[in-house]
């Protein structure tokens, strides 16, 4: 990775206060100190289970919340506080691409009418220039300007999907965040959006942060990945390294309970004990101590419970935050026989 | 082999809807056999939810099953009013729902709620050995400190120990069937792997016939032994897990596992897509419902056959079946 | 165990719903009745409602007085069309009233949040904690009786529990997914009420419009029947069955034709709101 970053996200920390009145309300910390950065053209891949803060990151970065403490730079400048003309100008650049669900798109609007908004927000086109525009977009994204004066229900989910990356491509963005955009769809129809995106990112040279919980998708289309478990970064890498070779006890468990493709090889998940939310609340240490295979084969190290392990360099050229990750023996690779795709 | 405990033949749904009547299961039929898992994989659709609340005899309004049978062990499920329907769910037939958080009583803890179960299948019971079973059961479907949790209500348990209680609630009367309508697919994928390895655990220690219904093909290429793949309301294509996934008799399965994103390797610049959309439930086409989008056909120059004959599901070595003209060509 | 109806979900082309449409029908059958009565009924009966015929009092029903006379010797009939016309004009009056508080409101603070919503909500909450006919009542106390009153009094105590309506359903919208589309946008605030926030409000106020026209004409007898409401002798369905009142023992046949409008009126709304609620929630999902 050379050059200067697109976006740059440093020591970011968001709270989230519980409902309620008065002090005594809890506070829970949903991204705790995650830095990273995406390059021009980039697609780095956001992964993480229920709670790992991967949505909240990616609307911090949207600027839908503000965040409790860090930075967040594009193109080296501070988001914080941008507001009037310079925060419009900012939506320009930076986008984002909702979940395919009932509500992503306003089921009293049609498309023509909320596909216009952009162009009117930001004076981009009017009159028959932004029905030309407005087609063009619809075409780009696989569906045909015939389509603008129907309502969002009268679509199916995959080119609903198709709607949502019109919108946000409709300011022509440098930057795109797609939170979950593939998921809840069939599998043949995700196989397309996910086409879309490949497409769109090679003829548009769009950077994206592309938030999932499905590592299939983010190693088809991100260059890298970064792995969130409880609002920390634990690893983040080249999507080869990081699959074939990781490092983090937590990104071996996750890589290892995603079901291998391989008729009549059994059951092969490894099975990792507890959950999220047996671990409570966690001060000090690293996050995942509690269900960390490797900490009960060490002996339960004092360490792993008092000092937050913090992100360096691994092997491959990847960080990891463990702090015995050296001592992980090496995985058993156990991915052969994926299916290759295409019958041709 | 294992004698049949589920046994569906010619099963056809109809949903008549405005003057127009949708066909949605049309002549599906198979076996599920004690001990056995059956995968049932479709997209959206395809009739593979409708064929399982047709099973349960849950087919909501206004759609009704037109034709067939279905038999578990020796009963046919036909002949039975809804009560004595309702007595045979739970006990003979248990559903496991894809949203635990949503099938379980909001308002009713945890004990009572596997206690009703209890209650209503096993009246002679005593009383005070309930507690005891209840706490048996959920101790077998892993529920760490079952003691504790029977006093919690279901939203004060995670997603994954919702879906555990389901799977108590299903297993507690030992049925002869059990069936998984997408018991993961709202889980983590951590917990997922929790939720299947306990499947399986099910399934060894009483040998119950599970039906897992799924989109997913990764997961049945793990824990199923048998597939049946659905299209368009019927079975294109049902075999042996290993034989279906590793050389697929219908161009519909091969082109469904060709769709999923490998993982490893460097990825391709494009993935496999199957072109268009399902045919609409309300005019299935005459000849095979897949040729619109179908590669092989296409391939084939477009055989007129394909369009003006319904394929019939034909008979192939080994206990397969495949719903095509020319399943030789996909197999090569 | 049953099914949970969400399974349905997966395959939405096989599923749907046609309910019979039976009480909306009566519904609708009713509300133009109603209407008519209204519109036409004063110009049909052709009779001075106000015309005094002490001769005349108590008279059964006949050619000349449809529905007979009542102790003044007037025509019931004519009163009733005409005193439709007053109840009429209050209860669209009140609920005009209340949804033009609340919707402002409801708004401000469902979208804003923050303090602003804190301070205006416990304001609301106070109202909504005096009972809503005290609130009538002193409203009548401090401007005494009279149409224009009776529209303030059944508006002002409408509002408070409207308002939390409004905002409890804003806070709905302002969380979905394309509001936040919207925004990430660049939408402002006032374009954001104005395109998503105020079209998601229509079904609401579709459905508490003829929810509370009901209660309006309901409350407006209530008020006329305490003689807080249209004096008398304006015609109105309360002031109506204020004046049947004294002569209830010996005929109450009075009591029971002023009574019967207000019921069939308000089951006709009642009915057309439920209508109404489920062909909107049906356009929703489907």
């Amino acid at each position: 990775m050379t050059g200067e970053p697109l976006l740059s996200v440093r020591g970011l920390v968001k709270d989230f206060r519980e409902r309620g009145f008065g002090p005594g309300r809890s506070t829970v910390r949903a991204v705790d100190d995650v830095s990273f950065d995406v390059f021009p053209g980039e697609t780095l891949g956001l992964v993480g289970e229920s709670g790992s803060g991967k949505t909240t990151i990616g609307r911090l970065i949207v600027r839908l919340e503000e965040p409790t403490a860090g930075q967040i730079e594009l193109r080296g400048q501070d988001l914080r506080g941008l507001s009037g003309r310079r925060l419009l100008e900012f939506r320009r650049d930076v986008q984002m691409i909702f979940q395919n669900t009932q509500n992503a798109f306003n089921p009293r609007r049609t498309v023509r009418s909320v596909l216009s908004d952009p162009y009117q927000i930001h004076r981009l086109a009017a009159g028959a220039d932004l029905d030309e525009r407005m087609g063009a977009l619809l075409r780009q994204v696989g569906l045909t300007p015939a389509m603008l004066d129907r309502y969002p229900q009268q679509f199916s989910g995959g080119q609903r999907q198709r709607l949502g990356i019109a919108r946000a491509l409709s300011v022509q963005p440098a930057l795109v965040v797609a939170d979950e955009p593939v998921s809840g769809l069939d599998v043949s129809v995700q196989a397309q959006v996910l086409n879309l995106f490949a497409e769109l990112r090679r003829e548009l040279g769009l950077a994206m942060l592309f938030i999932s919980h499905d590592l299939r998708a983010v190693y088809f289309l991100c260059e890298r990945i970064a792995v969130l478990y409880l609002g920390r970064l634990v690893e983040i890498g080249p999507r080869r390294t990081l699959l074939e070779n990781p490092v983090h006890p937590y990104t071996r468990a996750l890589i290892g309970s995603i079901p291998v493709f391989r008729p009549g090889g059994g059951f092969t998940r490894t099975v990792i004990k507890g959950e999220i939310s047996d671990s409570g609340p966690v001060t000090a240490g690293c996050h995942f101590a509690p269900r960390c295979p490797l900490w009960r084969e060490m002996g339960q190290p004092a360490r792993c419970r008092e000092e937050r392990p913090l992100l360096r360099p691994a092997a491959g050229g990847g960080m990891a935050a463990c702090h015995f990750a050296e001592s992980s023996p090496p995985l058993a690779a156990n991915l052969a026989g994926q299916p290759s795709g295409g019958h041709a | 082999m294992a004698t049949v405990v589920l046994q569906v033949r010619d099963l056809a749904v109809e949903f008549s809807l405005r003057g127009s009547v949708a066909r949605a299961v049309d002549g599906v039929g198979f076996d599920v056999r004690a001990g056995e898992i059956v995968g049932m994989v479709g997209e959206s659709g395809s009739g593979k939810s409708v064929t399982m609340l047709a099973l349960l005899g849950l087919v909501p309004r206004p759609g009704r099953i037109v034709a067939g049978s279905v038999r578990l062990r020796d009963i046919d499920l036909g002949t039975l009013s809804l009560r004595e329907l309702a007595q045979l769910r739970g006990r003979q037939m248990a559903l496991i729902p894809s949203d635990a958080g949503a099938a379980l009583n909001p308002v009713t803890r945890i004990g009572a709620q596997v206690g009703e179960g209890l209650a209503a299948h096993l009246p002679d019971l005593p009383r005070a050995e309930r507690p005891g079973r209840i706490l048996d059961i959920l101790r077998r479907v892993g529920l760490p400190r079952p003691e504790h949790q029977v006093r919690r209500y279901p939203h004060e348990l995670s997603g994954g120990m919702q879906q555990r209680v389901a799977v108590a609630m299903g297993v507690q009367l030992g049925p002869d069937l059990l069936i998984a309508d997408e018991p993961t697919t709202a889980l983590d994928v951590t917990i997922q792997a929790q939720i299947l390895r306990l499947l399986l655990d099910v399934r060894e220690q009483s040998g119950t016939g599970i039906l897992f219904v799924t989109h997913d093909m990764t997961t049945v290429a793990e824990i199923c032994d048998r597939v049946l793949v659905m299209y368009a309301g019927q079975i294109v294509e049902s075999g042996p897990v290993v034989e279906v996934c590793t050389a697929p008799a219908h161009p519909y399965t091969r082109a469904l596992l060709d769709a999923i994103p490998p993982l490893g390797g460097d990825p391709p610049e494009q993935l496999t897509t199957i072109p268009g959309a399902p045919p609409d439930p309300r005019a299935w086409p005459a000849g095979c419902r897949f040729a619109e989008r179908c590669w092989l056909r296409e391939r084939l120059g477009n055989p007129e056959k394909c369009t003006s004959l319904a394929p019939d599901l034909a008979d192939l070595e080994s206990e397969r079946r495949s719903r095509c003209h020319f399943t030789e060509a996909v197999v090569r | 165990m049953t099914a949970p109806a969400a399974v349905l979900v997966t395959e939405p082309r096989a599923v749907g719903r046609r309910r019979t449409p039976l009480l909306t029908v009566v519904g609708a059958i009713l509300g133009l009745l109603v209407l008519l009565t209204i519109v036409i009924g004063p110009w049909l009966i052709g009779k001075d409602p106000y015309a005094i015929d002490v001769g005349n009092r108590f008279a059964g029903p006949s050619a000349a007085h449809w529905l007979g006379t009542d102790e003044l010797g007037r025509d019931v009939a004519s009163r009733i069309a005409h005193g439709a016309r007053a109840t009429a004009l209050i209860a669209l009056g009140a609920v005009a009233l209340a949804t033009a508080i609340a919707i402002p409101l409801g708004v401000l603070t469902g979208f804003l949040g923050g303090w602003v919503d804190l301070v205006v909500t416990r304001v609301v909450d106070l109202f909504f904690a005096i009972p809503s006919l005290l609130v009538a009542i002193g409203v009548v106390g401090l401007f005494g009786p009279s149409l224009t009153t009776t529209i303030l009094a059944l508006g002002l105590s409408y509002w408070p529990f409207y308002t939390r309506l409004i905002r409890a359903a804003v806070v709905g919208i302002r969380s979905r997914p394309y509001v936040d589309a919207a925004r990430v946008l660049g939408a402002s605030r006032l374009r954001v009420i104005r395109t998503d926030i105020l079209t998601g409000l229509v079904p609401l106020v579709l459905v508490q419009t003829t929810v509370l026209l009901g209660f309006a004409i309901l409350d407006e007898a209530a008020l006329g029947f305490l003689g807080l409401g249209v004096q008398p002798p304006q015609a109105s369905w309360g002031s109506r069955l204020a004046e049947s009142r004294e002569f209830i023992l010996a005929h109450p046949e009075l009591a029971l034709v002023a009574g019967v409008p207000i019921v069939l009126a308000v089951f006709a709304m009642n009915l057309l709101s439920d209508s109404l609620r489920d062909r909107l929630d049906a356009k929703r999902t489907g």
